[in-house]
């Protein structure tokens, strides 16, 4: 189970990875086409409903030209980052020795990552209610759920780490 | 360890006395099918359409009563651990062995979650979607958004079995020192 966990993390890494690397120089190129009107393989400037977006032929993917791109580019970067943690997370309980203080330190880096979206889904969520002014439970609040239970657990995880470091020395100072 | 304990412990506690409620509707929609009511109370977000077979919805509302029942065992142990854990009694084979259980209820009970609603769903989209998806894609849409939507739950049963390992581990260093002592 642990493998395959381990496994679908690194899979998950390596495809935010390539799919982040092949994203932002499309987008970006899209960006040079929009404004000085190069003609870019790959990208077309369409418009739709008075707005301008960008249509990467063959990925099928879309977006809004204007500052959500950054958001986007933020996102990608940080889930590629986020997966490389976990995957890291994941090894410590397959490969290496759990309880020593390189686990703790790469539970805590792990454990600090879960905290971005959570806050940045905070923020959103109550930017939403606020200029909305209704609150309905969704995707942006379940993102914040799953994130919030993962540092829940991580925050368990470090303590029963910490825990059996201890034992581990006390027992390797009496052998 | 002990907030962290209390805090799950609180949790589950929540969370059990929510499925105790959910169980009591459940056996409601029992009754409701017996008297061929068709407003039938939603559980775990379940939607029943009006056609559905009787038969499949027998079935179908006697298994997640089951899953009910036995995620609702499964939570008081994982309450007695927690209480295990905030009496300080953490690298235990007990509490290991309790937790690898939960670890699997939780993926059993998810997989039975998504195999009923499946179920449904595909009956649903195969007699009302007009278009001219064929039914293999409509089970594989039905299956793909059921999977991604309970996702969170496979996660949960993952940490938790990854807490079972860490406590085993820790049991298996904790007697060797005592052996050592």
């Amino acid at each position: 189970m642990k493998k395959i966990a381990y496994l679908i993390s690194k899979i998950t890494f390596w495809g935010f990875l390539l799919f982040t690397l092949i994203l932002i120089p499309l987008s970006l190129s899209s960006f040079l086409e929009y404004y000085f009107n190069w003609d870019i393989p790959f990208v077309e400037i369409v418009k739709r409903e008075g707005l301008d977006f960008a249509k990467i032929k063959n990925i099928g993917i879309e977006f809004w030209l204007n500052y959500t791109m950054i958001l986007m580019w933020g996102t990608m970067i940080f889930y590629a980052i986020y997966f490389y943690a976990l995957q890291k997370f994941f090894k410590i309980f397959i490969f290496e020795n759990t309880f020593d203080q390189h686990a703790v330190k790469q539970l805590n880096l792990f454990y600090k990552l879960n905290f971005f979206p959570i806050i940045i889904g905070f923020i959103g969520i109550l930017y939403r209610y606020f200029s909305l002014g209704y609150f309905k439970f969704d995707e942006p609040h379940f993102f914040v759920f799953i994130h919030l239970v993962v540092a829940f657990f991580l925050y368990f995880y470090q303590d029963l780490i910490k825990k059996g470091n201890t034992i581990q020395q006390e027992n390797d100072l009496t052998i | 360890m002990k907030t962290q304990s209390n805090i799950l412990k609180w949790l589950s506690l929540i969370f059990l006395i929510r499925l105790i409620y959910l169980t009591f509707k459940q056996i409601q929609n029992l009754y409701l099918i017996s008297n061929n009511d068709k407003k039938l109370n939603k559980i775990f977000g379940i939607e029943y359409p009006e056609d559905i077979n009787q038969s499949l919805l027998w079935i179908i509302s006697i298994f997640i009563l089951a899953s009910l029942i036995y995620l609702i065992y499964q939570l008081f142990n994982l309450i007695r651990i927690a209480q295990n854990l905030i009496d300080n009694k953490v690298f235990t084979n007990k509490n290991a062995n309790q937790l690898h259980a939960i670890g699997k209820g939780i993926i059993v009970f998810t997989s039975i979650l998504i195999i009923v609603q499946t179920t449904i769903d595909h009956s649903f989209l195969d007699s009302t979607v007009s278009s001219k998806e064929s039914n293999s894609y409509n089970l594989g849409y039905a299956l793909g958004t059921n999977i991604a939507k309970r996702m969170y739950l496979y996660m949960i049963s993952l940490f938790v079995l990854i807490i079972s390992s860490l406590i085993k581990n820790g049991n298996i260093i904790k007697q060797e020192n005592d052996l050592t002592i």
